[in-house]
């Protein structure tokens, strides 16, 4: 089991990682999910000890890997962003070396370096230099070495970057049948490869934790409810007094009123499906339903919705940029404008 | 250690790296045992390892420069840090295989100097072979030695070729501690009035420079400038109290002091037979600072990255 707690770690004065806390059960596969730069990496990199934490305290099955890193490194196995091999060296020699790094006896490496290449399908890859090897043989050796030395807990750090599809199937099928009898942390971008492969979902954000359950619930969580979006031609006093009609309405907000058209968003629970008397409706008091379009909210959404509630205050930079985007739409507006006044 | 040890051996002969660097040393050792020995018929080699000490400048950076660099370079630095394994062991494994390949080629001047022993008459045999061997080791320390500063250099950079040069300028300052010695001394000579202010202005300048380097070093300016002057100032106090009472304290001091320091000095007093406690001192509390700082250098890795 790991335990995070009150994780912060700043470069120079920003946190990458702030006030994180979490707790990884034995035995499943835990999804680490976040946009780039969001502070995945970092915590990875703190949780194998590859780097030190500002403040706040990560334990694997009870060692600290502050206070006693050599023992809580080697509950560990631990594949980096970038593979981190010598491509000077054969994966048969590399992975000798990492097993007698990992203080492996050398009558039970070999018998293990031979289980793992079985495993993870780099046996007769094994005398070839590291350095000549495919994306997909680095990220399998990337991998072996990993699991060498039988920690409990396997961290991956982006494991399917700039992979081909055939090779992400068969990483992901290698993550899964590791995960039958390890836990294996998991760290991606990609929410479609997480929620596939794990049990359980870790989603961070500008350093911080934003969600923290199983896929089950979090699916859950978002699936009650399905959204329609309408344009309607019309006046929206009128619009707004037929859809108080309809009682399964459970939220409205005009989007957009101007020129006689209405646009809509109704929030709806799941499994109802008024489009048909929304239509009628409004068609009998000469309502133009001009469009209308049925939005299941997919865990992709909760991602972006999560991922952007944090956002909070605009930094400088994201400033300049609006106010130049402002600009140019501005003048392409005044253009239009310009046009508008010739016809 | 061993895993690392091993991997760093396994590196250097794996490709032609070690082999390359093998076959230049011993051809240099070979042209100086050559001009030196055969030539002179000499069974003698201390002037032979001396010059190989001027030589090992520009060999030793390039036996040195990838032991860290490449590691930071390729990110797996931060890889070994995940790893089961101590800083400590880390950065002795390295610095134990790259002595390891300094070392071939200097006994296999042992060779030649059993070989050149043969022809040597037999009231010197004796004498002739004890002075070899502790020019043999004199060199070995002053390898040693080298090595460690160009390891703590290449652990300072990511770039392979800045730490090849980076590694030859230490040793090329080190290598000219003991002619700034003589400089200063003759400037002592020169102007007898003022020879105390000038060790003292010397000693000064050294101190802020080593502050200054330190503060680099350590991207704290201001901690680096600090301790200069924290050292600077109670000497000044000395300087300023002495130069009423004892005027001749500081006459002297600075060569005397670099040349103490100079381990190149240190070097060739011992190739020249005078095998002391205090150079062995010298040079391990040298090799022991800088592999120190490696390990210091490493560590940092894990907390700014």
């Amino acid at each position: 089991m790991i335990e995070v707690k009150n994780l912060t770690k700043n470069y120079g004065t920003t946190p990458a990682v702030d006030d994180v806390s979490f707790k990884i059960r034995d035995g499943r596969i835990y999804g680490f999910l976040g946009p780039n730069g969001a502070g995945k990496s970092t915590t990875m990199n703190i949780i194998s000890g590859c780097l030190a934490a500002s403040s706040g305290s990560v334990i694997i099955n009870g060692y600290d890997i502050a206070k006693n890193p050599i023992e809580a490194k080697k509950q560990i196995g631990y594949l980096p962003e970038i593979p981190p091999l010598y491509a000077d060296m054969t994966a048969q020699e590399y992975l000798d070396f990492v097993a007698q790094a990992k203080g492996v006896r050398p009558d039970r490496a070999k018998k293990q370096i031979r289980e793992i290449m079985e495993q993870t399908g780099i046996a007769h890859m094994k005398d070839r230099l590291i350095g000549s090897l495919s994306k997909g043989y680095k990220q399998r050796v990337g991998i072996a070495q990993a699991m060498l030395g039988n920690p409990d807990v396997i961290i991956l750090d982006e494991p399917t970057v700039g992979l081909d599809p055939q090779q992400i199937i068969e990483i992901r099928e290698l993550i899964r049948t590791l995960g039958q009898n390890k836990t294996v942390i998991l760290s991606s971008h990609i929410l479609a490869e997480i929620s596939e492969v794990c049990d359980h979902i870790i989603i961070i954000s500008r350093g911080k934790i934003v969600a923290d359950s199983s896929l089950e619930e979090l699916e859950a969580r978002i699936s009650d409810q399905t959204t329609l979006r309408m344009s309607i031609k019309g006046n929206k006093t009128g619009i707004l007094e037929i859809i108080d009609r309809f009682p399964s309405v459970r939220e409205c907000t005009v989007l957009k009123d101007s020129d006689g058209m209405v646009d809509l968003e109704l929030k709806l629970p799941r499994g109802t499906d008024i489009r048909d008397d929304l239509f009628f409706a409004m068609a009998e008091k000469r309502f133009a339903v001009v469009n209308i379009e049925q939005i299941t909210a997919s865990l992709e959404e909760v991602f972006l919705s999560l991922t952007d509630r944090t956002q909070g205050t605009p930094d400088k930079r994201a400033l300049r940029e609006k106010k130049r985007r402002e600009k140019i739409l501005g003048n392409v507006g005044d253009k239009k404008q310009v046009g508008g006044d010739e016809q | 250690m061993s895993a690392i040890y091993k991997r760093e051996l396994r590196s250097y002969f794996g490709s032609m790296y070690g082999y390359i660097y093998l076959a230049f040393s011993l051809c240099v050792i070979g042209v100086y045992v050559t001009l030196y020995n055969v030539f002179m018929f000499t069974s003698e080699m201390s002037y032979t390892f001396s010059d190989m000490a001027f030589l090992s400048i520009f060999l030793v950076p390039v036996l040195t420069m990838r032991s860290f660099a490449e590691e930071r370079r390729n990110k797996t630095d931060l890889f070994l840090l995940s790893l089961p394994l101590s800083s400590v062991s880390i950065v002795l494994g390295k610095y134990l295989a790259m002595l390891t390949v300094f070392a071939i080629p200097v006994a296999a001047t042992g060779i030649y100097a059993l070989v050149l022993n043969c022809f040597s008459t037999s009231a010197s045999a004796a004498g002739a072979l004890a002075s070899t061997l502790v020019s043999v080791l004199s060199y070995l320390l002053l390898g040693a030695l080298m090595i460690a500063v160009c390891m703590f250099i290449s652990s300072l950079t990511d770039s392979v070729v800045l730490a090849a040069v980076g590694g030859f300028a230490a040793l090329l300052v080190i290598s000219g501690i003991d002619y700034a010695s003589s400089l200063i001394e003759y400037l002592e000579y020169l102007f007898p009035e003022q020879a105390g202010m000038i060790s003292f202005i010397g000693i000064a300048v050294l101190l802020a420079l080593i502050g200054l380097i330190a503060g680099l070093l350590s991207r704290n300016l201001t901690v680096g400038m600090v301790s200069a002057a924290a050292t600077i100032v109670p000497l000044s106090v000395v300087y300023v109290i002495c130069s009423h009472k004892f005027p001749t304290v500081f006459v002297g001091l600075l060569p005397s002091a670099l040349s103490r320091l100079s381990a190149f000095t240190i070097f060739s007093s011992m190739t020249l037979g005078t095998f002391s406690l205090s150079g062995l001192v010298f040079f391990a509390s040298a090799i022991f600072l800088c592999v120190y700082l490696t390990v210091r250098s490493l560590e940092r890795r894990r907390h700014v990255s």
